[in-house]
């Protein structure tokens, strides 16, 4: 098990509420295990404690990010979320019994498309992971995987037909990642889609769907409804990978050119020492 | 008929299955559920008081009840979906209470675990065990009797009323692997034709075709 | 001398059709448990090499299972044959999931560890909760007096899962195959987490139905029992 007063997890930034979801009444929380407490205060501005300490709260993306620690960095910056004539859609969140870090590797993962997402995200026989571009930016701090592409039956709810489908994914801290993939209305604009992962303990994880979206026509109902549709189709594979924790071993598991992106993740949490979640290399 | 509907509901998933397995066309409304409450508006109060989904208009008959909802489509249907006798139609009254229960114990452990709905998360997965077993054992008599549905040789109601919550069960942390009888019964109704999924509830793969394997001619 | 071996029951054939794939457990390990099309019945390790998922989870096509995430499927050897995201690769043999033995006697589907390469990874599954019998024949099959003396003509009625450790159901019941009123015989199976199957088979005579029930009240015997 790893130390959550150690890890370098505890001066990340991590979500805990959707904004709109944050009023006077104190609510309890719990991230890394330490119970937190937040609440918005009469002027207005968001407030968390925890342990008898007052934490480093930020508010973006229509969320709530606290730090138990020291922030190490600024909250990430997603540039396209400032574009004007975007539509934000926050999702709620789901709980999911799984490691943090194994949510982020499933959601930057698209080989399992036709057999998870069937018929929408991808579809037999169109299963081939062709080769695409990984590499680390921002002074190593972020890991970027480019020009992945992939067949999909049903792109996005606005989609009415199959397409080949563009992705960028991108890992802007250990428990986000974002996607930019072909937006159909808009060529030449990307939608982004992005999940916010809360790590209640080492094998539960509260995720935080997020869409920054140029669709004008979509009912915010629909947009939702299809994003947590893809979202909940993974909770049942989450909640059954053996072990819970993401091993970080590179013998545990057996990687394809199709993982790239997930093994340049796990190099990169193993770089920066995060590890709460992750399954310790024995010695 | 339009169907106020929300992905991630059991009792939505019925009726989107029975009116598929039925080819009863619905037109559906999402409803931004969670995290939205929008079924809590005061329209959506106005058409079902008691604040539920799903929610079916059929021209001047509104009905805010998965079981009703089942009934009036099974009754159209015929062929066995309501039943053929008073006392399989009975029978099938029985399954659709049970499914209630279902719905406020495997259902709740679903709901708390997954999206934080309020209740004791213990409680609900024991009382849910107990009803699981119920099935099991009910469903382990029928094959001992040779049937494979709940009610009579064919599916009905009664089937889809139970399907989505027993199926959904691991998401509230309650393993269906303790369970052959029920393991056998999900195969069966995700076999029947025009069979759709819902999150959660996978479709048989086993039934599409494998693509061409140039290994299997070594 | 190793070990004999040691066979438990894991399920009633008739609860794995063909093409079908199950949870189970040997002692302390998870086991996928599956049926190929033509009728092979094969014991695996419950986790596939690529990303750790239950292969119980899978599905099965002819003779091959498949795993439910990426769709990796596995011949009846256990070898990975095709990797859907790399249509035109052949896997490396390399790419194995551990096995189990996995017999099939009296309409009830046995199994037990390896010690060979094919089981590597699995000591756990030695241990605990006391198999049936043991010894295995060279082909690996079970000997003859590795099973318990079980009439020819029984057919299958039900496996039930007992809130109860194996062994203390077993010592409640006088062994890990009794048999009780009705002319059933009980198979006991321990479980992870202090859990046990009670496997059932019927002779010819009996009433299935009126058996089922006193299954279900001996179950709530033992629970109660240990509550006590
Ligand atoms: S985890 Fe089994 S195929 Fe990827
Ligand atoms: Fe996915």
């Amino acid at each position: 098990m790893t130390d959550p007063k150690t890890d370098p997890m505890k001066d990340q930034w991590l979500p805990v509420s959707m904004s709109a979801d944050l009023g006077p009444a104190r609510r309890d929380t719990v991230v890394m295990g330490v119970p937190v407490t937040i609440w918005r205060a009469s002027d207005g501005t968001a407030r968390a404690e925890a342990e008898g300490r007052t934490l480093a709260v930020t508010e973006d993306y229509d969320h709530l990010w606290i730090c138990l620690g020291t922030p190490a960095l600024p909250l990430f910056d997603i540039p396209e979320a400032r574009q004007p004539g975007r539509r934000f859609v926050p999702c709620g969140r789901v709980r999911v019994a799984c490691s943090p870090l194994r949510a982020i590797e499933n959601f930057l993962d698209i080989a399992h498309f036709p057999f998870v997402h069937t018929d929408i995200l991808g579809a037999e026989p169109q299963t081939e992971v062709t080769r695409y571009k990984v590499d680390l930016r921002e002074n190593d701090t972020e890991v970027w995987a480019t020009k992945v592409e992939f067949y999909q039956p049903q792109a996005s709810k606005s989609a009415t037909g199959g397409v080949l489908t563009e992705y960028s994914y991108r890992v802007p801290a250990p428990t986000v990642s974002v996607l930019y993939k072909t937006c159909p209305p808009r060529p030449g604009e990307r939608d982004v889609i992005a999940i916010f992962v809360q790590p209640v303990s080492e094998t539960v994880c509260d995720v935080w769907p997020w869409m920054a979206l140029f669709d004008d026509e979509s009912a915010q109902a629909d947009l939702v409804g299809f994003q947590q549709m893809i979202f909940v189709q993974d909770r049942s594979i989450l909640e059954n990978q053996v072990p819970a924790l993401l091993p970080l071993d590179p013998g545990r598991e057996i990687p394809t050119r199709a993982d790239l992106t997930s093994v340049a993740y796990r190099r990169y949490l193993k770089a920066h020492g995060f590890t709460y979640g992750a399954e310790l290399v024995p010695a | 008929m339009i169907l106020h509907d929300w992905i991630l509901s059991p009792n939505c998933y019925k009726v989107r299955l029975l009116a598929a397995l039925t080819g009863q066309p619905l037109t559906l409304r999402a409803v931004n559920v969670h995290p939205g409450r929008d079924h809590l508006s005061d329209s959506y109060l106005a058409l079902n008081p008691a604040g539920t989904l799903p929610i079916l208009e059929d021209g001047d008959l509104v009905l805010g009840d998965s079981a009703a909802i089942l009934t009036l489509l099974g009754a159209r249907a015929g062929a066995g979906w309501s039943g053929q006798t008073p006392e399989d139609t009975a029978r099938i009254a029985g399954w659709l209470a049970f499914a209630q229960d279902l719905s406020g114990s495997a259902g709740q452990a679903r709901a708390i675990d997954m999206i934080g709905a309020p209740g004791s998360l213990p409680e609900a997965q024991a009382r849910g065990r107990a009803h699981l077993r119920r099935l099991e054992q009910a469903l382990a008599e029928r094959a001992l009797a040779g049937g494979t549905f709940l009610v009579g040789e064919t599916p009905s109601i009664a089937d889809i009323a139970c399907f989505p919550h027993v199926m959904l069960a691991p998401d509230g942390g309650l393993s269906l692997a303790p369970y052959p009888a029920i393991r056998l019964w999900s195969r069966a109704v995700r076999a029947l034709p025009g069979f759709i999924e819902m999150p959660g509830i996978h479709r048989l793969h086993e039934l599409s075709p494998e693509p061409e394997m140039e290994t299997e001619l070594r | 001398m190793p070990d004999p071996i040691l066979w438990h029951p894991a399920a009633l054939s008739r609860d794995l059709p063909a093409a079908t794939v199950m949870p189970t457990a040997c002692g302390d390990v998870e086991v996928a448990l599956w049926r190929s099309a033509g009728g092979r019945v094969s014991a695996w390790y419950d986790r596939c090499p690529h990303r750790g998922m239950r292969l119980s989870h899978g599905f099965v096509r002819g003779e091959m299972l498949s795993c439910i995430y990426h769709g990796w499927r596995f011949d009846t050897e256990a070898v990975c044959r095709k990797i859907p995201a790399h249509p035109d690769l052949t896997p490396p043999e390399t790419i194995t999931v551990p096995r189990f033995r996995a017999a099939e006697r009296h309409g009830v589907i046995w199994i037990a560890p390896r010690s060979d390469a094919a089981g590597q990874g699995q000591e756990a599954g030695q241990g605990q909760g006391r198999g049936q019998g043991r010894g295995t024949l060279d082909d690996g099959d079970p000997a003859p007096d590795a099973l318990p003396p079980l009439p020819g003509d029984l057919g299958p009625l039900r496996s039930l899962q007992v809130a109860r450790d194996g062994a203390a159901v077993a010592d409640a019941l006088g062994g890990w195959h009794a048999r009780v009123a009705g002319g059933v015989h009980v198979l006991v199976q321990a479980l992870p987490g202090g859990h046990a199957a009670l496997h059932s088979l019927i002779d010819p005579e009996g009433d299935a139905i009126a058996a089922s029930r006193r299954l279900e009240a001996l179950r709530r015997d033992l629970e109660s029992e240990a509550a006590a």
